[in-house]
């Protein structure tokens, strides 16, 4: 739209109309004659074009608005309708030629046309019978076959010009249907690769765990190393009746020694590899003299299963011959009754 | 026999319209894209009413899929083609609202602010952005041939209709139209293009 564009002279009376027809003024029955000025006249169409395009620049700049997102597929939906009934008139229109030219070909002419309906018509099939019945058969049969021809032909084209473009429109959708195709098998792939991915990380938390182990183990040795190291030192201060096992109880993951101080009535416990006792309970050992338990200390393990209990003990470990120990409720004071050897603690 | 994947949306309006003659549907959603926006807020704009803006935008663009082949580019540009219908179709839908007599006039009058509740208020404050330069063109011309340009334009009066309302006489009415238009062009020239 250039502003210095020359636009050729039309009278002021007609430009007027036309600034009404481009505003959308005019009435409706007026319309077409103002459409049918412009045609007869260039300069007038051109003048016209100029108004519509200034009303199509106010249209166009009123401001965008995004329409609800369900209208475009209310619009296809609805040309696609359109095609659907197209196609359904386009058959019965096609049989009902193929059938009137039948029946005229097969039919005797003269008495197919005759004017029973009193119209008489002189219509194109009326002439050829004419023809006949003057004796021109051979003409009047060219004729007719030039006229069926040609209008077959030109129904053919026109319904090969739509099989054209619903071929072409065939394609297009088996073109985006491969496009699916193809991003599916993408997406499939893409998911064996996840799950190759997925393998490779349980492979890898398999190997961490079977490290983890591995330290677990090397802690635990190493826990055993402690007590050991432990009751190493100890046993510069402390020593371990002839009576007793060294260590007192062994088995499974637990060790358990007891030690008595070589100048003082103190008592060592050393305890690793023990679960720790459920809440509300803690672990007391008893030492055993003839049928007589006695209470010497409660203890419970630490969270790596390690436990250290100085205590005084009762009477010279010498003057017992055996130890115990037991799980028990800690608010429960200590019951000898208890220290029944079914009740010992079974390392596991 | 494998065909060439059309980006649709790369096509110029010529080419699309092509498409959409030979039926393509694609074509045709491609044209929406483009346009469907701006036609859907002229509408809105003028009849203020979301729900039969839809109705209005849909029938433009179905009367572009039916009358496709009848487009001439030598006759015009496609968008003052495709805005014709569209600003036809909108007020032909407020000639029939005020023939139902179901509205309020004042709400047929009041096309400066978007206040459906369809539309969401940002898109309303772009849109009212964009029709500020509309607005300020409009403000360039003499209050008799603002009064023509909306009660024709926006309102859908009728030149005699308008007459009758403003009391001038029908010629008075339509060079008022005709000078309007004229001084319209130059003033949107240098609201839009800057020109």
């Amino acid at each position: 739209m250039g502003r210095d564009r020359d636009i050729p002279f039309v009278s002021s009376d007609i430009a007027d109309d036309l600034a009404a027809y481009a505003l959308g003024a005019v009435a409706a029955e007026d319309q077409e004659a103002i459409e049918e000025l412009a045609h007869s006249d260039s300069a007038i169409a051109e003048q016209l074009e100029d108004m519509l395009e200034t009303t199509a620049l106010i249209s166009m700049h009123l401001g965008e608005c995004e329409p609800p997102a369900e209208l475009k597929d209310k619009l296809l939906s609805e040309i696609a309708d359109e095609a659907i009934e197209e196609n359904s008139l386009r058959v019965p229109l096609y049989a009902s030629l193929i059938n009137h030219i039948e029946k005229n070909l097969t039919s005797d002419p003269v008495e197919s046309h005759s004017p029973a309906d009193g119209s008489g018509s002189t219509t194109v099939w009326g002439r050829i019978s004419g023809m006949l019945s003057a004796g021109r058969i051979a003409f009047a049969t060219s004729l007719a076959s030039f006229a069926v021809v040609a209008i077959l032909l030109a129904q053919l084209g026109s319904e090969n010009m739509h099989l054209n473009r619903k071929v072409a429109d065939l394609e297009r959708r088996v073109e985006s249907s491969s496009s699916f195709v193809n991003k599916m098998m993408d997406d499939m792939t893409n998911t064996e690769s996840m799950l190759v991915r997925a393998e490779r990380q349980i492979a890898l938390q398999d190997a961490k765990i079977e490290e983890m182990t591995t330290v677990n183990d090397a802690l635990r040795a190493s826990m055993n190393d402690q007590i050991s190291l432990t009751y190493a030192t100890l046993r510069n201060e402390y020593q371990t009746p002839d009576w007793l096992p060294d260590p007192i109880i062994e088995g499974g993951s637990a060790y358990v020694y007891l030690l008595e101080h070589r100048l003082s009535p103190v008592g060592a416990l050393i305890v690793g590899g023990m679960a720790q006792a459920p809440s509300g309970e803690e672990y007391r050992l008893y030492l055993i003299d003839g049928d007589q338990a006695r209470y010497a200390a409660s203890f419970d393990m630490n969270e790596a299963g390690y436990c250290t209990v100085l205590f005084q003990l009762p009477a010279p470990l010498s003057d017992f011959d055996g130890a115990h120990i037991t799980r028990e409720m800690s608010d429960a004071p200590p019951d000898a009754s208890l220290a029944d050897p079914a009740r010992r603690y079974k390392p596991q | 026999m494998a065909q060439e994947m059309i980006r649709y949306q790369e096509l110029t309006d010529q080419e699309l319209l092509s498409e959409i003659a030979d039926k393509n549907r694609d074509a045709l959603a491609a044209l929406y894209d483009r346009y469907g926006r701006r036609v859907f807020g002229m509408s809105v704009r003028v009849l203020n009413d979301a729900v039969r803006s839809e109705e209005v935008t849909q029938d433009v663009f179905v009367r572009v899929w039916r009358r496709a082949q009848t487009y001439t580019p030598s006759k015009g540009k496609f968008t003052t083609w495709l805005f014709r219908i569209a600003h036809n179709r909108t007020i032909d839908e407020l000639r029939k609202i005020r023939r139902d007599k179901s509205r309020n006039s004042d709400d047929i009058a009041n096309h400066y602010d978007l206040e459906s509740p369809s539309i969401s208020p940002p898109d309303a404050a772009v849109a009212n952005s964009e029709y500020e330069q509309v607005r300020v063109a409009l403000s360039v011309l003499p209050a008799a041939q603002r009064q023509v340009v909306e009660l024709s334009y926006f309102k859908g009066y009728t030149q005699s209709e308008i007459a009758e309302e403003t009391g001038q006489p029908l010629g008075t009415v339509k060079t008022r139209m005709r000078l309007a238009l004229k001084k319209l062009r130059k003033a949107l020239q240098e609201e839009i293009y800057g020109e």
